[in-house]
């Protein structure tokens, strides 16, 4: 299991265990459900369970038992590896504060921190893409 | 199975959305999205790490299972929990349904809580080379 592997793998399990214990207190507390708190907390919920868990589970998983690329680059671009695990955690850390915040108080200034959260995710995804593209393929004879 | 079950809910409230009858369906949202995200799509998540993760003992023992199946059956019982919430609030009321809520939600904390002890020891590198399938 290749190191970028198990560092998507253990974030993606955190990313399991908050997102399951904030969705268990979303449960609990439904009977309350007319709390601000309760609606600005859901998409954080089923973001933090779908990019940060299921997603990165996946990217991990990928990026490990993929076809290799080629002898010397078996995962292809490990920097590009890298830079996807940087941006998506970010880009989803600072949604999961900024997303929050700014509908409980929108202010146009912190709004405005949603832009890099966004453009940081869709940039992790598309680089994911374009360095895994290559290794979708039979297996090499 | 969860997957399959997930989408009946789901299809009957796009079906309401279209043709506006039983507006009453949308009590079942819980239930389709508990049952496609977290019975169907995380569930066959966590069976695909038990299974491919790197072993312990030259590949005879997957560790602690004794919490993995608790995990599973903790997992399943919340989402029981969820799926069977407007029955359980049509027989008893709002108090039974809060409970089963509240129950679930527990069930489902610990359920991460067990799975992610597991699993945690098998994040490691592979004593062998890991199989490609391909």
């Amino acid at each position: 299991m290749p190191t970028l592997t198990r560092w998507f793998l253990k974030t993606a399990m955190l990313y399991f265990l908050c997102g399951f214990v904030l969705g268990g207190v979303l449960l609990i507390t439904l009977g309350w459900k007319h709390q601000a708190i309760f609606g600005v907390l859901q998409p954080v919920y089923w973001h933090l369970l779908m990019v940060g868990w299921l997603m990165q589970c996946i990217f991990g998983v990928a990026y490990w038992m993929f076809p290799p690329f080629s002898k010397d680059q078996p995962q292809r671009s490990e920097a590009l590896g890298w830079f996807t695990y940087g941006a998506l955690n970010l880009g989803l850390l600072l949604r999961a504060v900024v997303e929050p915040w700014h509908s409980l108080s929108p202010q146009v200034g912190v709004g405005w921190l949603l832009v890099p959260s966004a453009v940081l995710q869709v940039a992790a995804v598309w680089v994911f893409v374009i360095n895994t593209w290559g290794r979708i393929r039979g297996r090499r004879r | 199975m969860c997957l399959a079950i997930g989408m009946i809910p789901g299809g009957l409230i796009l079906l309401q959305k279209g043709t506006g009858w039983f507006p009453v369906l949308w009590v079942l949202l819980p239930a389709h999205t508990y049952l496609v995200l977290i019975g169907g799509l995380s569930q066959c998540t966590l069976g695909v790490c038990y299974w491919i993760f790197p072993r312990f003992d030259g590949g005879a023992s997957r560790g602690n299972t004794t919490l993995a199946w608790c995990s599973y059956a903790m997992l399943n019982a919340a989402l029981g929990l969820v799926v069977l919430h407007p029955l359980l609030q049509g027989l008893y009321g709002d108090v039974a349904a809060n409970a089963a809520f509240a129950s679930a939600g527990t069930l489902q904390g610990l359920a991460a809580l067990t799975f992610v002890w597991h699993i945690w020891p098998r994040i490691r590198p592979s004593a062998t080379a890991a199989r490609r399938p391909g």
